[in-house]
């Protein structure tokens, strides 16, 4: 009798104890979810960086003006350039 | 010059050599989209949306943060001379509408706006810029317009816009002012208060403007032509050599960079490098 008593108390313990460790489980997923998709600092998906222009090179790169070259003209001018 | 094709963009008129059909096509979309998309006097153009933005921040396309990271980039290597924040400036001075509708005016100009470039914030595409400044990325855009442009020109060209031009293989060129030289690496641009000008209350106004005074400059030069690597560095060396008035030579020399300079008078007078370059010896200074 006392020791069906027992065994019956076990039984319920580890019911408990699974239930608790399911619910505290639970608990923490819910939490981050809420988290990720509440708080602003968290990502809300996988972090994807901002695109970079492929031109950012050529503007960044030098770091100062560079000259081209000129030379004496050879022959009747086929361009001309105005004023901006 | 029979080859040459002809439309106009960004307020002025761009001219094409050396291109087949589908070149001038993509050359002519080129500009085309970047006037939509920088115009200061298209209402939907990305520029005035970013400025209806100011005191927010907004993510811009690659296309807008290449060039306006090129506009504070040219700003940072001429020490804040040329200044991307200077729409009200050239509001101020009259230049509130396309340049070919402008109309000699009574009303005075109105106060004036210093260049606050040091206060744009970026953060990769977003950026912030402070309540009352309004970009103007004119500059920049064209010149990149006339770099892209030209690099879709296979077999030898050149692209011209305003006053700026690049090659795409060895080419003679009239300057401005008289005279002529062989351009044969890197591309020229000329800058001056000769041709977009206009009167303001009888002052005459011009859309150089200083960004320590917020006004049109009072520089001495007439116009300034510089050779660089690209357009692109040609027209940042061009506008800030003008705007740095006496000082503009030597800064030119200080930074390799070859120039011509012609002044209300008519004088030219040649950076070391122009001089060197195109008459074989160095200019008298």
């Amino acid at each position: 009798m006392n020791e069906s008593r027992i065994e019956s108390a076990r039984s319920r313990a580890a019911i408990v104890k699974r239930v608790a460790a399911v619910a505290a489980g639970a608990a923490f997923v819910a939490t981050l979810l809420a988290a990720r998709s509440n708080v602003p600092s968290h990502a809300h998906g996988k972090p994807r960086p901002l695109a970079v222009p492929s031109g950012f090179q050529r503007a960044l790169s030098g770091s100062g003006i560079s000259g081209g070259q000129v030379a004496p003209a050879q022959s009747p001018p086929s361009g001309s350039t105005g004023v901006s | 010059m029979s080859d040459l094709f002809r439309f106009r963009s960004m307020g002025c008129e761009v001219l094409v050599a050396g291109a087949d059909d589908p070149q001038r096509r993509a050359i002519r979309r080129l500009f085309e989209e970047r006037d939509a998309r920088f115009s200061r006097f298209i209402p939907t153009s990305e520029l005035c949306h970013v400025n209806r933005s100011a005191g927010r921040r907004v993510l811009v396309s690659p296309a807008f943060a290449e060039a306006l990271y090129a506009a504070l980039d040219a700003c940072r290597q001429t020490d804040g001379v040329l200044d991307p924040t200077l729409g009200w400036a050239l509001v101020s001075a009259g230049y509130d509408c396309d340049f070919e509708a402008l109309a000699p005016s009574e009303l005075p100009p109105g106060p004036a706006h210093p260049g606050r470039a040091g206060e744009v914030r970026t953060y990769g595409r977003l950026i912030s810029a402070p309540p009352g400044v309004l970009l103007d990325l004119n500059g920049v855009v064209k010149a990149m317009a006339v770099d892209d442009g030209a690099e879709l020109l296979s077999s030898g060209g050149w692209v011209s816009a305003g006053g700026d031009l690049a090659i795409a293989s060895p080419t003679d060129i009239a300057l401005p002012g008289g005279g002529a030289v062989r351009l044969e690496r890197g591309a020229l641009a000329t800058s001056g208060s000769s041709r977009r000008r206009w009167v303001r209350d009888g002052i005459v106004q011009h859309h150089l403007i200083d960004a320590r005074t917020g006004r049109p400059s009072t520089s001495p030069w007439e116009q300034v032509t510089v050779c660089g690597s690209t357009c692109l560095h040609a027209d940042t060396g061009a506008r800030a050599a003008f705007l740095l008035g006496r000082d503009g030579p030597d800064w030119l020399d200080d930074h390799g960079v070859p120039g011509r300079f012609i002044d209300r008078d008519g004088v030219v007078v040649m950076t070391r490098l122009w001089a060197e370059m195109t008459e074989g010896w160095p200019a008298c200074t």
